[in-house]
């Protein structure tokens, strides 16, 4: 049976290129801004194009662009993470902490 | 400055062990189906990862993910095209969600695929577009049941390509 096209894009290469899959575009975006800012319709229609020009032009699988646009913000002054940690990462914490008291 | 190689670990350092320990698959076994025809003649729909589920609609289960903080819901939700940016929840809660509920645009492109419409890109967009919560340590029940269905659904609606968008 015949399958669909699909073209995913990414700012975790080594991820994706593990998972192996037909076509990714790459971005060094932050997470849940893959497109682009608040607002920034130019600039999230480039990316989208870049999307769809990789799905019209890959001739075979694995077949991976990296887009060259730059986020505007330094990465230690881009937010991404929520305000409140997801639960693994509260788990995590608590046994990081509670491996500490058990050292002293 | 132009990227010429985008850097995994640019916003996220931390993860540099869990992608070094991922289990790499065969590229030689990768999928693969050309686009059957011009983007322009093309019916198309989007896969976000990003928690999103239309006001009304089940949540996904949060509840369940905060009692064992190692299990990620991986059932998927349908989003009619017609939902509008405040007639969905962006629940996603690994990632600060406030820019998608500011400007959907930003990692759930919409407006921009409704645009490409008008203008002729695309043939069409689906009437149903797609969501799942990234966070499934355990991707068996994603592969296995959730996929499919979304396939079937997609197929019911005859669509050409999906834009995979994850957050």
């Amino acid at each position: 049976m015949a399958g669909i096209a699909t073209v995913s894009l990414s700012n975790v290469p080594g991820m994706t290129e593990k998972v192996a899959v037909p076509r990714a575009a790459f971005i060094q975006y932050p997470f849940g801004r893959q497109i682009g800012d608040v607002g920034d319709r130019e600039g999230q229609r480039r990316i989208c194009g870049g999307m769809a020009d990789l799905l019209e032009s890959a001739k075979g699988p694995n077949t991976y662009v990296h887009l060259p646009y730059e986020w505007p913000e330094p990465p230690d002054q881009t937010k991404w993470r929520p305000d409140t940690p997801a639960p693994v990462f509260l788990k995590r914490m608590k046994e990081e902490e509670e491996a500490r008291a058990a050292a002293k | 400055m132009a990227i010429t190689k985008v850097d995994s670990l640019f916003f996220h350092p931390g993860q540099k062990d869990r992608i070094e320990q991922m289990r790499a698959n065969d590229p030689a076994e990768t999928p693969w189906t050309p686009l059957s025809k011009p983007l322009s003649e093309c019916r198309v729909t989007l896969v976000s990862t990003a928690g999103i589920f239309a006001k009304g609609d089940v949540s996904f289960d949060y509840d369940r993910e905060r009692a064992e903080p190692t299990w990620g819901d991986p059932s998927h939700r349908e989003i009619p095209r017609t939902a509008g940016q405040d007639d969905v929840e962006y629940s996603h809660l690994h990632i600060d969600t406030s820019f998608m509920a500011k400007d959907r645009n930003v990692a759930w492109p919409v407006d921009i695929f409704n645009d490409y419409e008008s203008e002729g890109k695309i043939g069409s967009l689906a009437d149903t577009l797609y969501s799942i919560m990234g966070y499934i340590p355990n991707f068996n029940p994603l592969i296995k049941r959730t996929a499919p269905l979304m396939v079937e659904k997609m197929k019911s609606e005859k669509v050409d390509a999906v834009f995979l968008i994850p957050v």
